[in-house]
């Protein structure tokens, strides 16, 4: 989960998009994006629809103190090259 | 027909959500409106569904709650049965038979004995239903986590448990079986500080707000 939020760090990324490109079930996803934003480590918000007629849409991506957490817990667990691209932030 | 019950089933994950994670609920809710069908919008729904059961079973207000209510209905147990206890000795005192007193003359008690033991009855069947219905006043306050008011009614049946024994030790002096009265007490004694500890701690360790 780490790995995926690390991929272009400086992004927003939604809950839905999380679970397509992680290949993680929504039941596991929240639980861990939950304790990640009680960590200090996720930082969200509220963003308007991309198209008319939906709700707006629930944002994340990794605080300063989360992207650390995550490059170093990553680099501990030697993640496979090309992962852990991170855009500047 | 899909979409509804992904929708539905979102909806639940919503209402299953403590208090304090809402906004998460809102936030799976307005995901499932940017699945690209409804086969994955409904396996989307039920991912959520899934969290929200995580997270309600991990949520220590939810266990602390279970763990009140638990307790609460050993209580309302106990009560139950010293009511029954007391609507017996009720029948005995309105001409019922006296199995009690069957006993004490069965087992050689002399004319004094078996006055004394009538003498007492009404004391300690008013001792019982007295006990009982404060019993079941402590399963509700347990229940509803007034605290306060849960130790005032422990320390009254405490009393009236004090009185129960101490009159039916009065009639004959044997302890083995006469303290039953004090077990759900003994249960409360135990268990609702100790719940109460464990719930400090993890409230101390995790917040309120998890």
């Amino acid at each position: 989960m780490l790995q995926a939020l690390l991929v272009r760090a400086a992004d927003w990324r939604h809950g839905y998009d999380l679970t397509k490109d992680t290949g993680v079930k929504a039941g596991t996803l929240y639980p861990v994006l939950m304790r990640l934003a009680d960590q200090g480590l996720l930082e969200s918000e509220w963003h308007p629809p991309g198209r008319p007629g939906a709700p707006p849409r629930h944002a994340y991506r990794l605080t300063r103190t989360g992207l650390a957490y995550a490059l170093e817990s990553t680099g501990a667990a030697a993640p496979a090259p090309g992962r852990g691209a991170v855009s500047p932030a | 027909m899909t979409r509804r019950i992904a929708l539905g089933l979102c909806d639940m994950a919503c209402r299953l959500l403590p208090e304090t994670r809402r906004r998460w609920g809102e936030a799976m809710a307005a995901e499932l409106h940017h699945a690209e069908d409804d086969r994955a919008a409904l396996a989307f729904a039920g991912g959520c569904l899934v969290a929200a059961l995580r997270i309600r079973v991990a949520d220590v207000e939810t266990r602390f709650g279970f763990g009140m209510w638990a307790i609460a209905i050993v209580t309302a147990l106990c009560a139950l049965f010293q009511l029954a206890c007391g609507a017996r000795g009720v029948a005995v005192l309105l001409g019922a038979p006296d199995g009690m007193r069957a006993a004490l003359v069965a087992h050689g008690a002399g004319p004094a004995l078996t006055a004394r033991y009538e003498a007492a009855r009404p004391i300690v069947v008013g001792c019982f239903l007295a006990l009982g219905l404060a019993q079941l006043a402590s399963a509700w306050l347990l229940s509803q986590r007034k605290m306060q008011a849960f130790a005032i009614a422990w320390v009254s049946t405490l009393a009236i448990a004090g009185l129960a024994v101490g009159v039916q030790l009065s009639i004959i002096w044997n302890v083995a079986g006469v303290p039953s009265e004090f077990h759900g007490l003994l249960v409360q004694a135990i268990a609702v500080p100790a719940l109460l500890a464990w719930h400090a701690r993890q409230v101390r360790i995790h917040g309120r707000a998890q």
